[in-house]
């Protein structure tokens, strides 16, 4: 389990519009159990540049996208002036080190070209590769990405795990 | 591009006293005026990957090496979580806003590898004309690299002469 890699797939779009009616597509894969995922959520700027992750769900339920892995992945690739969401700096802290020790300065600029590049984007933290099956479901993106991240799975599913239950984990 | 651009100039060592050593140097040329630098300061990684800003002078009434300006480049390097003491100093300053707008990603890869390469390194914040006089006095550097930054060197002047009123 710890040796198994994470999936980060982004796409990104001209409007916010397009990529929250693809969050829905990927939510209905999610819910009939055809992907394995972690987080989901979608990404937008707002006039001043400030990058604002939307959570949509609530963490009431097991497996439910809380907005923490995707909120890392954000404080990641864009520094703490520019991020315009409180939950890159409240539970998706502790999992901004894990992940970027599993992320290479390559993967950091290639996917942060990307997201600099469109006006919203759809991030999805995987348990498995994710594009064959996403790759028909994002029918609205501009571009897509898909890359392992060398975390430990078993940490971010334990980081996930207690913020959706309420509580901040330092792994 | 801006008019009067802000250079960035890093070095690296394979250990803290060499970058120590090249500092002093630097130190030297600051003093002599032959060098126009905004900040400089000694970069080191400890045994769990936090990242340390060595600041060797005490903030005077000039707004120059305060760590402000060297912080808020780590802080476009690194995340927060992995920035400890002085070096998450410049994290709440515009200074960083600054700095990660006249980067590239490409410019913060090449740095960030960099950086990650050596245990240790030096990080000189300064004007143009800094390269061949820190090159010369750079003796005990590994590998270098300088950037230049599209960011107005009176735009970076007044942000830190507003911060070291803060340190005061």
């Amino acid at each position: 389990m710890a040796d198994e890699p994470v999936f980060l797939f982004t796409a990104t779009y001209d409007s916010a519009e397009d990529a929250r009616a693809d969050y829905e597509a990927v939510k209905r894969l999610h819910a009939a159990g055809e992907i394995g995922t972690y987080d989901a959520a979608v990404i937008t700027k707002d006039d001043d540049g400030r990058v604002h992750v939307n959570k949509h769900e609530k963490p009431t339920q097991h497996a439910a996208w809380t907005g923490v892995a995707v909120g890392a992945v954000v404080g990641i690739l864009f520094p703490p002036a520019l991020i315009g969401t409180a939950i890159v700096g409240g539970a998706a802290g502790g999992l901004i080190g894990h992940l970027w020790k599993g992320m290479s300065r390559k993967d950091m600029r290639e996917i942060g070209e990307l997201l600099d590049d469109g006006n919203a984007a759809l991030v999805v933290v995987g348990k498995s590769e994710l594009k064959e099956v996403l790759g028909k479901a994002v029918t609205r993106a501009g571009k897509t990405d898909e890359r392992p991240l060398h975390a430990d799975s078993q940490v971010v599913e334990d980081v996930i795990e207690n913020a959706a239950m309420g509580a901040e984990f330092e792994p | 591009m801006a008019d009067e651009p802000v250079f960035l100039f890093l070095a690296t060592y394979d250990t803290a006293e060499d970058a120590r050593a090249d500092y002093e140097a630097i130190k030297e040329l600051h003093k002599d005026h032959l060098l126009g630098t905004y900040d400089v300061a000694v970069v080191t990684r400890d045994a769990e990957g936090h990242v340390h800003l060595s600041k060797h002078e005490k903030p005077t009434q000039h707004y120059a090496w305060t760590g402000v300006a060297a912080g808020a480049v780590l802080g476009i390097l690194f995340p927060p979580s992995l920035l400890v003491g002085a070096a998450a100093g410049g994290l709440a300053l515009g200074v960083l806003g600054h700095f990660q707008k006249g980067m590239s990603r490409k410019d913060v890869m090449e740095l960030g590898e960099l950086l990650d390469d050596g245990q240790a390194a030096l990080l000189v914040v300064g004007q143009s004309g800094l390269q061949s006089y820190v090159e010369k006095a750079l003796t005990h550097a590994r590998k270098h690299a300088v950037k230049e930054v599209d960011l107005e060197a009176k735009l970076l002047h007044d942000d830190l002469a507003a911060a070291s009123k803060d340190l005061h």
